[in-house]
């Protein structure tokens, strides 16, 4: 507790000091009064009492008042040097506003991308235990990420062995809500009764589904959601235990889910046992599950994988055609959506990091430049006694205060980034409700704002408080060229300016590139004037396929009737997404290792399809109206399946048949051969190939109703509403939208990286200039005095224009380098998020390599040029 | 805490070093002779509680301390009365008065009131 008592006075000393005054002068006067010197002494200690207790107590006193005191001065110091700091700061309002400015825009990118981190990637999920929890998909040979067959999950629940329990959940089905006013398209999700209980969660209202949901005999029951729960019913808290028809079946409202259930999104959830007898659900279908496990405490992901691997391998020998290369995997399910966003993150985050960096060499050259004119200023109050330690602080202190006033701007800078951020909607961020300015998101701010302020301050702090006071003030302030020390902090601090913009400029540059080769990425259709919506028939109003079909041909013919509409089509997905995929079996070609069949794109269509999206014909005939059930079943197929399986020959006339070589799925001829498009998702290299189905051989209850149209989306979706609505009122128009927008969800993501990181790479680069420029012509400029020198004594103004300029850019050149070989390092960051360009890709690195030059040579060559022009004398009075 | 016959004690002494010191600045002897006498005995203070009493009040900021010269050219820590030490015997000397006045009526009473 006691410190040793260096800067304060002895007080022990102190207090015998006192105490010996007393006894003495005590003593003097009962000798005076006639005593004997003894017994005076005696006498005075008795009247005085125990010297040493009293001498403990007195102390104590004092101890607490000095370190009172102490306190008192380190806060006056320190309001002090925050007084003194305003005022320099006030006496040089342009240097502070550069600086703050400066400071806030690297503060702020900074706070604005820890608030997406925070709120995408480290908030927890809402779950018991969440890091637990995992979601599971299975694979093929050819697919690496499928959907869970039901059958392979009632396996995994027997046998796997890590985990305490799986669940399946799918990702949401169109069903048509009546009997409860207007007619609805609503999304279902099926899930096993298990599901809510595995998460944790609780219900909002009533009680949410069970295992015995799912026994064959169990009545049917559904749980709201929230969101559908308030839009829908009001939040009516009445809604438990009432009866809703979805596609015409009743269930029963069993319970009400809280607002935080992330999973899904949907209106409902179903049971999926009570349609485990369908034949979507058989063994080798994968329709649309998805499995999320709880892991046993302590089982790691990848005993899991081993655990699976096995199970997996005992199903495809058990099921050798249904279930053939079978095999599953999993990931964190907190991963879930945040997967793709965070290698966009990783790199947001290292960009703003280095636009910060920028900021601090900025500010840090800034402080040098001021420093240099303030020697005189140090150099006269280390005369009059201030320390060295208490300079610095006084040094220190400002570059703080700088911070902070820089922070509080760049949090509002974030404020009302994120702001916009969220105006933008990126489709492809998860969880942006969770983004927002909090506690955490402040703490980074301020911490930022210290880490900072003392980064940019320490440097240009120790250097100015090193040099000889007496030197300094006999230089007069004015240094040739301002000491060999700062000479080298500048050329590192333009070294690193360069290095640290040709970073972000490469990065930006990468990017770009790939956004404009991945817009100009041909889909294969022509999407302009596209429209579509999707219609559902209720088995129980059309149970027979010739209704059904009966019912889509009418529409098609109402529709097409329709004044301005061009063409139209129904089939059952729309390009670009296709949602379907199979291996077939090719007659007369020999059969694949098992499990190794190519999987194919299927997409049943109407005649019209072909047309109304501008898919051409390469090869043989288009699906007529005459192909219809009854007639021999015909198949197109896409020019890369016919690449990939015939190769040169001609496929019109050769047959296959959709599964393996045993099914019983009768043969289909190839009639003919049309373009392809890219129903992998844009940035896919190679195509899979699709099979068209013509849709009156395989009549499906749903299908995306498609017109090609110049009149506005609004007008065009109300009159086929209206044609719908002619047909049968209590069915709904759903997903209406355009093939565009269908497309542009594709290319949100790289949209939104790639703005992102350009407005940081132009903020970098503004820094980066004016920065450069600072430093360069600083530097430059300091040496007014030896070029009128060297002018003087005869030297050629070129040459030394040529000397100054060469140093700047030799400088530039090693930045350059620097920077290079950053950038090759932080490649693999990129090489994730990059569509047809490589991270090298040289196009990018010699513009960015330019710009940077061209700067460079500006910011030496103005002051050089203007250096050389002034009269040898008039620079050298100065 | 209960009020032990000592903390009255202390509140007491406290009292008589901040009116001794109400004349003037004296140091630490000054004020126990001057105690002493005008007590004439009437209760003895060990000189250790008086200096004990007058760091304590140092710390509490009710006198400041600076070493000088005694009348016998000796180094003395002179005690000194601040604004707030000097407010302080203010309101001690009011409640005091206060207090001795109502005993002094209670036991000179004759009638039962």
């Amino acid at each position: 507790m006691t410190r040793a008592p260096i800067f304060r006075p002895d007080l022990d000393a102190e207090v015998s000091e006192e105490f010996r005054f007393h006894l003495e002068a005590e003593i003097e006067e009962l000798m005076a009064g006639g005593m004997t010197s003894e017994a005076a002494r005696v006498e005075a200690l008795r009247r005085f009492g125990d010297v040493s207790y009293f001498q403990t107590r007195c102390r104590r006193s004092d101890e607490r008042r000095s370190a009172r005191e102490r306190g008192r001065e380190v806060l006056d110091a320190l309001r002090q040097d925050i007084r003194y700091t305003f005022r320099s700061l006030l006496r040089q309002p342009a240097f502070a506003l550069i600086a703050i400015l400066t400071l806030g825009l690297g503060i702020g990118a900074n706070t604005a991308i820890f608030s997406v981190v925070n709120g995408v990637l480290l908030s927890p999920l809402p779950y018991r235990e969440p890091e637990r929890l995992v979601l599971l998909w299975e694979s093929v040979t050819d697919l690496p990420q499928i959907s869970v067959s039901y059958p392979d999950y009632l396996d995994w629940r027997q046998r796997a062995k890590s985990f305490e329990g799986i669940a399946v959940y799918d990702e949401g089905d169109s069903y048509t809500l009546t009997g409860a006013g207007d007619p609805e398209t609503v999304q279902g999700h099926l899930a096993s009764g298990n599901l809510f209980s595995l998460l944790g969660i609780r219900p909002a209202l009533g009680r949410l589904l069970s295992p015995a949901d799912d026994s064959p005999g169990a009545a049917p029951a559904t749980v709201l959601s929230d969101g559908f729960w308030h839009r829908r019913f009001g939040a009516d808290s009445g809604i438990v235990g009432r009866t809703l028809l979805l596609n015409g079946a009743p269930y029963t409202v069993a319970g009400v889910l809280p607002p935080d259930m992330r999973l899904g999104g949907g209106d409902l959830w179903l049971p999926v046992g009570l349609f485990a007898s369908s034949p979507r659900y058989a063994r080798s279908e994968h329709t649309g599950l998805l499995g999320v496990g709880r892991l046993k405490p302590g089982v790691t992901l990848e005993q899991m994988r081993l655990d699976l691997a096995e199970v997996s391998r005992q199903i495809s020998t058990e099921h050798p055609t249904e279930a053939a290369g079978i095999g599953a995997d999993g990931m964190p399910l907190s991963d879930l959506g945040t997967r793709r966003i965070r290698p966009v993150l990783v790199m947001l985050g290292a960009a703003v990091g280095l636009v910060l960096l920028l900021a601090c060499a900025n500010v840090a050259n800034l402080l040098l430049g001021r420093a240099a004119a303030r020697q005189k200023e140090f150099a006269l109050r280390v005369a009059i006694g201030a320390g060295r330690g208490r300079l610095l602080r006084q040094l220190l202190t400002e570059s703080v205060v700088l911070a902070l006033v820089g922070g509080m701007l760049g949090l509002a800078l974030a404020w009302s980034g994120v702001k916009l951020l969220l105006s933008l909607q990126p489709g492809s961020v998860p969880r942006l409700s969770e983004i927002h300015i909090d506690g955490t998101t402040l703490l980074f701010a301020l911490g930022i704002s210290l880490l900072t302020g003392l980064l940019f301050g320490v440097v240009p702090a120790l250097q100015s408080t090193r040099s000889e006071p007496l030197a300094a003030l006999r230089e007069s302030g004015r240094g040739a060229t301002g000491g060999v020390g700062r000479l080298r902090l500048r050329a590192g601090l333009t070294v690193t300016e360069v290095a640290l913009a040709l970073m972000l400029l490469v990065g930006a540059g990468l990017l770009l590139r790939s956004f404009l080769k991945l817009a100009g990425v041909e889909t294969g259709v022509d999407p302009e004037g596209i429209i579509a919506g999707t219609v559902l028939l209720p088995e129980r109003s059309y149970p027979d396929t010739a209704q059904r079909l009966a019912f889509f041909e009418g529409l098609v013919a109402r529709v097409r009737a329709q004044p301005g509409i061009a063409d139209a089509a129904f089939s059952t997905d729309l390009p670009t997404s296709s949602g379907w995929q199979f291996g077939v079996t090719f007659e007369g070609l020999p059969p694949p290792a098992p499990g190794a069949a190519p999987l194919f794109h299927g997409v049943a269509v109407s005649p019209e399809y072909f047309a109304t999206v501008g898919l051409p014909l390469i090869g043989g005939r288009a699906l007529q109206p005459s192909d219809r059930s009854g007639q021999p079943p015909v198949v197109l197929v896409s020019e890369a399946l016919a690449n990939r399986s015939y190769g040169e020959a001609d496929p019109v006339g050769r047959r296959f048949k959709l599964g393996g070589p045993e099914s019983d799925q009768p043969w289909l001829t190839i009639v003919g051969v049309v373009g392809e498009v890219k129903n992998d998702g844009l940035s896919a290299l190679e195509a899979r190939g699709t099979v068209y189905l013509p849709f009156a051989q395989w009549v499906g209850s749903e299908a995306w109703l498609i017109v090609r149209s110049d009149a506005p989306v609004t007008s065009v979706a109300g009159m086929l509403r209206r044609e719908l609505a002619g047909m049968d009122r209590a069915l709904p128009l759903s997903n209406v939208t355009t093939l565009v927008q269908q497309i542009e969800k594709s290319v949100a993501q790289p949209r939104f990286s790639m703005l992102m990181l350009t407005i940081f790479a132009a903020l970098a680069l503004v820094l980066a200039a004016v920065g450069l420029y600072g430093v360069i012509s600083y530097s430059v400029t300091q040496r007014t005095r030896e070029i009128g020198v060297r002018i003087a004594l005869g030297a050629r103004r070129g040459n030394v224009i040529g000397s100054v300029v060469g140093r700047a850019m030799a400088l530039t050149g090693l930045g350059i380098v620097l920077g290079t070989l950053g950038s090759l390092a932080a490649g693999r960051v990129l090489s994730g998020l990059l569509y047809g360009v490589t991270a090298t890709d040289p196009l990018v690195f010699g513009g960015v390599v330019l710009l940077l030059g061209v700067v460079a040579l500006v910011a030496a060559g103005i002051p050089a040029l203007r250096a050389s022009r002034i009269d040898p004398v008039t620079s050298m009075r100065e | 805490m209960a009020r032990t016959p000592i903390d009255l004690l202390q509140g007491t002494l406290d009292v008589l070093i901040l009116k001794s010191l109400s004349w003037g600045p004296r140091h630490g002897h000054a004020v126990a002779r001057l105690i002493r006498a005008s007590s004439e005995g009437a209760f003895e203070v060990l000189d250790g509680s008086l200096y004990a009493a007058l760091h304590r009040m140092e710390e509490r900021g009710w006198v400041e301390a600076e070493w000088g010269l005694s009348d016998k050219g000796k180094r003395a820590k002179f005690y000194q009365l601040t604004p707030l030490g000097r407010q302080q015997l203010k309101n001690e000397t009011a409640s005091w008065q206060r207090y001795s006045v109502a005993v002094a009526k209670l036991l000179t009473a004759t009638v039962q009131p």
